[in-house]
């Protein structure tokens, strides 16, 4: 009998539980995405507090191409450069790119999906053709045509990720908008006099947040590998930077030479890429958002 | 389903037209002046601006863009900034390498996608399944310039089963193919799997076995029948993929292909190249769009062409 | 005395879930005998196609068969391997499904589809599979059998489909047919039509008929006799005649009173109160003693054993057998 108590008592407890708690405890039963999360959060810990060995651009000539060793983890590069502090540098650059630029374009994107789904009509036509255009050029050809016009460089990567990521989140939330308009408790605020912008941001902006996490989590793996070849082709982050993409640029030419200098930085840009997307998935299958 | 073709077809005429005035713009926008990059360094203001009166440069926009798009139709394609040479010459070697290696790879990254979807499906939950679903997650995370450099280290460099960069025959594709399908196979292998799952759950797959036929009968005609029509939608997609892998590939394995063309003409602002390879690129997904719309009316007897 | 073409023995089947097993059918025991259409009643979810899954181990993924046997021609059907009992199905016993729009395959043609059934049972060639098929489609009562060879099931209405899917299970003389809720899915006056085609197949080739059905007045038109399942278990059996005379299981009564009639002078319609319980949540005692009104305390505490009556007559009531011993 004392047993069946505590059994009812714990079911109890449970059922009081937010729906935070229990998205969270959801979430922490899918073990890859789990592990994902904190290998996320571990790069980001990485790329704030920066734990370099070496100085990134302190060059040393007589220890130059030099194979992993206990004194450098991954090996040196063509100025003998220590490659592990330079992929942990570059850590820094990867997330901050792809974090700003995919964030610049989350917000662009959704302020016009929210447009473009709440009021319908003319705008709603201009900015879903627009998309359309935008979206039937291939992903990195597109950044690589912004870059062509605005020149290279880092902060161009920046912009460019943003602007072919602002279609995707406005496609998004547009379709996630039309759905939350369609429920109920959307035309009774409407019915008793509740400003657009009011509902827009209070009603209608909340419901699209699942659909919006998962997709940002997804397009964050996406900016960094864009980020990386457009490095890696020479319209991003000059050589001399510690660039996961510029490095691999330039240790192509020591193929077969110094094979340590293409496999770090690619096996960084791989593992996270890799750890955004797993994290994506968990996330899209714990929110569970309609995405089409 | 031929008039449904030429209709088609017609329908690309203003979508080119759209596109034509799109990169006319976006050469134009790109900084740099053409003439005098192709005058030198030591040219004088007055060369120049002869160069650009030659160019017609100095002509209005409009004026600009007929000239361009007469050009197009004409077969006058100009000559490119960098080698003099006309622009013709230059793209229709390029084409080769580009198409070899895009027909080769989406075919075996189509049939070893489908494949690797329907074992993992018809095996949910167990060893295989895991296995090719780690595979599929890790094949879409890899950036496939890295991938091309490992392969080329291990199968080239240290093996020596492959020539490392250049085309020398057939056997140069194998490794840049397998670069560029990795992820293709991937996506398509995930898609596969998710879309035979639940059409496995369907009544008529049920039907099927209540008819006794064999597993291997309901999985690879009753069932993937009907997730093809869902697969090639996603094929469709995967060509954009494929357009701008190959940019990265023929970097990385120093193939003269088209993508590989386009960047080094972007670098140089040969912009008389760049619109051309720009356009054949275009009109190439336009077509292959086409047909994976013929191919899904093919799959699906739903559809109805009018 | 008539052939025992299908014969069902002390069936249990059990869902595997995440934590354990649920029984959804226990210890179901009847038969089907040759030109005989037996009906298996019931609410949704008391096990009645999950009993015609198990004759011809067409369970999804998760559930299995634990005890039990199932005989066709007094064989016990349920040991042979995965390619033995493939010969079975279509050929010795067939089965037609509730919802014959989504039970054939959308992107094969309905003439392909039904000739796959001869030339793998009968070993037709393409050529006379196709003339067989033709000739099924012109049996069922289509007319313009070609034509509707030649299309896909989107292009055919939901009772065209039933007769397909009906010419289908028939194409390769069955002994027995069992249709799942054949007409549920289907406008009433199309119910009657199909109802109709399965008497007159069935006559035609002297098959035995497992019809499973919720509708009741389904089974007073079609069966011979009647099985009515309450959660997995057999609550009653009788001739449908005696059944509908006089029913003598709670559940059976409030079955039958809750069928509408003409002119019965009242404008309630009565109805059995509460639903069926969660397969994870039964009763301990007798499992419809919750909903039943005469229940007694005996009800909620011990399971009733299923009583045989008399030759055709099964019931599984404490009431009932109490009854019976105060009357003998």
């Amino acid at each position: 009998m004392k047993v069946n108590t505590e059994i009812k008592k714990k079911q109890e407890d449970y059922k009081f539980e937010s729906p935070m708690i229990e998205l969270s405890r959801k979430f922490l039963k899918k073990k890859v995405a789990t592990v994902s999360f904190f290998f996320i959060l571990f790069l980001i810990i990485l790329a704030i507090f920066q734990p370099t060995p070496y100085d990134i651009s302190q060059t040393d000539y007589s220890n130059t191409l030099s194979k992993p060793s206990a004194e450098h983890w991954f090996g040196t590069d063509e100025y003998g450069r220590d490659i592990f502090s330079r992929i942990v540098y570059g850590t820094k650059l990867s997330l901050t790119v792809a974090i700003v630029g995919v964030t610049v374009g989350a917000v662009i994107g959704s302020i016009l999906g929210l447009i473009a789904g709440y009021y319908r009509g003319i705008p709603e036509m201009i900015i879903m053709r627009t998309c359309d255009v935008l979206l039937a050029f291939p992903g990195l050809l597109l950044a690589i045509g912004i870059v062509a016009i605005i020149g290279p460089g880092l902060i161009n990567v920046v912009i460019a990720i943003a602007i072919y990521g602002i279609p995707n989140f406005t496609r998004i939330i547009r379709s996630s908008t039309l759905a939350i308009k369609e429920l109920l408790y959307v035309e009774a605020s409407q019915s008793i006099g509740v400003s657009d912008l009011r509902l827009l941001f209070k009603h209608i902006f909340p419901g699209t947040v699942p659909a919006l996490i998962v997709s940002y989590t997804m397009r964050l793996g996406t900016a960094i590998i864009t980020a990386a070849s457009l490095s890696f082709l020479g319209f991003g982050a000059s050589p001399s930077n510690p660039d996961w993409g510029a490095m691999l640029s330039s240790g192509r030419n020591y193929i077969g030479i110094a094979p340590h200098m293409l496999f770090y930085p690619g096996l960084a840009i791989f593992l996270t890429v890799l750890g955004f997307n797993l994290l994506g998935d968990g996330l899209r299958d714990t929110l569970d958002p309609k995405l089409d | 389903m031929r008039g449904y073709i030429v209709k088609r077809l017609l329908n690309m005429i203003p979508i080119m037209f759209v596109v034509s005035i799109v990169i006319f713009l976006f050469i134009h926008m790109i900084p740099g002046d053409p003439a005098r990059l192709l005058a030198g360094h030591q040219a004088t203001f007055e060369e120049v601006e002869l160069l650009k009166e030659q160019m017609g440069l100095n002509n209005s926009y409009i004026v600009q863009y007929k000239d361009f798009m007469v050009g197009m139709l004409t077969g006058n394609w100009g000559n490119s900034l960098k080698t003099g040479l006309p622009v013709g010459d230059m793209v229709i070697p390029r084409m080769k390498p580009t198409l070899i290696l895009a027909i080769f790879t989406i075919v075996w990254s189509v049939i070893s996608g489908i494949a690797i979807g329907i074992i993992s499906a018809i095996n949910r939950g167990k060893w295989i399944d895991y296995v090719v679903m780690i595979g599929a997650s890790s094949g879409i995370s890899l950036p496939l310039f890295w991938l091309g450099l490992m392969l080329m280290q291990i199968f080239s460099v240290q093996l020596g089963w492959f020539p490392t960069t250049g085309i020398d025959g057939l056997k140069s594709y194998v490794l840049p193919s397998i670069t560029l399908g990795a992820g293709i196979t991937a996506m398509i292998a995930r898609y596969t799997r998710s879309s035979m799952i639940e059409i496995l759950k369907e009544n008529y797959i049920r039907t099927s076995r209540a008819k006794g036929l064999s597993e291997f009968i309901v999985v690879n005609r009753h069932a993937l029948r009907n997730s093809l029509i869902d697969v090639i939608t996603i094929v469709g997609l995967q060509f954009g993929f494929l357009l701008a892998g190959s940019v990265l590939v023929e970097t990385v394995f120093a193939i003269p292909g088209l993508g590989r063309l386009l960047i080094d003409s972007i670098l140089f602002r040969d912009y008389t190249v760049v619109q051309t390879v720009l356009l054949i690129f275009t009109f190439q997904f336009l077509i292959i769009n086409l047909i994976v719309d013929v191919l899904y009316g093919v799959f699906n007897p739903k559809i109805k062409y009018e | 005395m008539s052939i025992k073409l299908l014969e069902v023995k002390n069936l249990t089947t059990e869902f595997k879930t995440d934590k354990k097993s649920l029984t959804a059918v226990k210890n179901v025991s009847f038969y089907v005998n040759q030109g005989e259409v037996v009906g298996l009643v019931g609410e949704s979810g008391s096990g009645k196609s999950v009993t015609s899954l198990s004759v011809l181990r067409l369970l999804p993924e998760n559930g299995y068969i634990s005890e039990g046997e199932v005989l066709l021609s007094q064989n016990n059907i349920l040991n042979l391997d995965q390619k033995s009992i493939r010969n079975i199905r279509g050929s010795e016993i067939a089965m037609i499904f509730q919802d014959p729009m989504s039970s054939l395959n959308p992107v094969i043609k309905v003439g392909e589809q039904l000739m796959e059934c001869t030339m793998l049972h009968l070993k037709h060639t393409k050529k006379e599979a196709k003339a067989h098929a033709i000739e099924m489609i012109k049996q069922v009562g289509i007319s313009a059998p070609e034509d509707v060879f030649n299309r896909y099931p989107h292009q055919l209405s939901g009772g065209m489909s039933q007769r397909i899917m009906i010419a289908m299970a028939l194409s390769c003389n069955p002994k027995v047919l069992i249709a799942d809720e054949p007409t549920t899915a289907l406008d009433v006056t199309i119910q009657a039509q199909v109802l109709d085609l399965i008497t007159e197949m069935k006559e035609q080739s002297n098959i035995g008929v497992l019809l499973i059905t919720h509708d009741l007045g389904v089974v007073a038109e079609m069966c011979d006799r009647v099985i009515v399942m309450y959660c997995g278990r057999i609550v009653e059996s009788a001739e449908v005649s005696c059944l509908f005379e006089n029913p003598l299981h709670p559940y059976t009564q409030g079955l039958i009173a809750s069928v509408p009639k003409i002119g019965s002078g009242s404008d309630i319609l009565p109805y059995i109160k509460g639903r069926v319980p969660d397969l994870s949540q039964m009763p301990i005692g007798c499992k419809f003693a919750p909903r039943c009104d005469g229940a007694i305390e005996k009800c909620f505490i011990e399971e009733p054993l299923l009583i045989q009556l008399d030759n055709q007559r099964q019931c599984r009531c404490h009431l009932v057998s109490e009854r019976g011993e105060r009357n003998a």
